[in-house]
């Protein structure tokens, strides 16, 4: 039985913490501490890292870790990206602007990106449409990514799943 | 740029203290005293531009002590010591009624652990009651 490491990024609250609770068979290790940046209307943020198992049908385990998401924490980004099969970008569609954000973790962990495989999903979008998949896809191809883009809530473990399945099967066809 | 919060009196206070322990220590290369979410609220350092990185470090070691306390039943994190070739560092909790916030002290080599650790605890304790 094998043991891989996926990593899960993107901006502050767009449900990194929550995807790995949703999908993590063992409780999983969180490191959020109060919010202090009054320009975000949110009372917990992650500092360190979430941490979260989850075992596959064939017995392998996927140790799931999650980033800080603000850019201050960059330090943690370099960190924990080592050894990383994939990454899993979760955006945010309600923030001011997707399409940047997007973009600053594409750039960020495209060492991480260009040796193993990328999902990105797109949380909000019900409520938020715009920007739509295909801009997305656009701002993701400008970094020279090409890779599933899918709508995600990150509270529902199926939904996390399928990222999860979407990024094990671009690796499981290299 | 973001703002943070923390009142303006506490800043004053925790500015006064950064600039009188980096005076006070012996090899003092850095005080920055942040937020547990990594906001710089004061420093002072030999290298101006370590200080907000720093500020970041601390969030996220403290946070990872935290998690590593709890973890093993040994209780919350009060303070992380870091000894390394040239110098050391450490960083202790201010646990002040409004704010958790992180005092990190850098020091070279002419430091000692013991002398560091206790004037940036004391100085949290103070810190703690601003």
């Amino acid at each position: 039985m094998a043991e891989y490491k996926l990593l899960i990024t993107g901006p502050m609250g767009a449900g990194k913490t929550t995807a790995i609770a949703a999908i993590s068979d063992v409780p999983p290790i969180v490191t959020d501490v109060q919010n202090n940046d009054t320009s975000v209307a949110k009372d917990r943020t992650t500092v360190g890292m979430d941490f979260g198992e989850l075992a596959l049908e064939n017995g392998d385990t996927l140790r799931i870790y999650g980033t800080p998401g603000q850019e201050r924490f960059d330090f943690m980004w370099e960190i924990l990206a080592k050894g990383a099969i994939g990454l899993i970008v979760l955006t945010d569609n309600s923030t001011p602007d997707p399409v940047a954000d997007l973009q600053l973790y594409l750039e960020s962990f495209s060492t991480l990106i260009a040796r193993t495989a990328c999902v990105i999903g797109v949380g909000r979008s019900e409520s938020h449409p715009a920007p739509s998949i295909d801009e997305l896809s656009i701002a993701a191809q400008a970094k020279g990514v090409v890779c599933p883009i899918v709508p995600v809530d990150a509270r529902e473990r199926d939904q996390v799943l399928l990222l999860v399945d979407l990024l094990l099967t671009q690796l499981e066809s290299r | 740029m973001s703002e943070i919060n923390v009142s303006p009196a506490f800043t004053q206070i925790a500015d006064f203290h950064a600039s009188r322990l980096m005076a006070e220590i012996l090899g003092a290369v850095a005080v920055v005293i942040s937020t547990a979410d990594g906001f710089e609220v004061a420093a002072r350092a030999r290298d101006a531009a370590q200080s907000s990185r720093l500020a970041a470090m601390a969030s996220s070691i403290a946070a990872i002590g935290a998690v590593i306390g709890d973890e093993t039943l040994s209780g919350a994190c009060r303070g992380i010591f870091i000894e390394a070739d040239k110098g050391q560092i450490v960083m202790v909790e201010i646990r002040h009624p409004d704010h958790i916030l992180i005092l990190t002290v850098v020091a070279d080599e002419q430091a000692l652990l013991g002398a560091v650790t206790y004037s940036a605890r004391q100085t949290a304790l103070v810190l703690a009651k601003a």
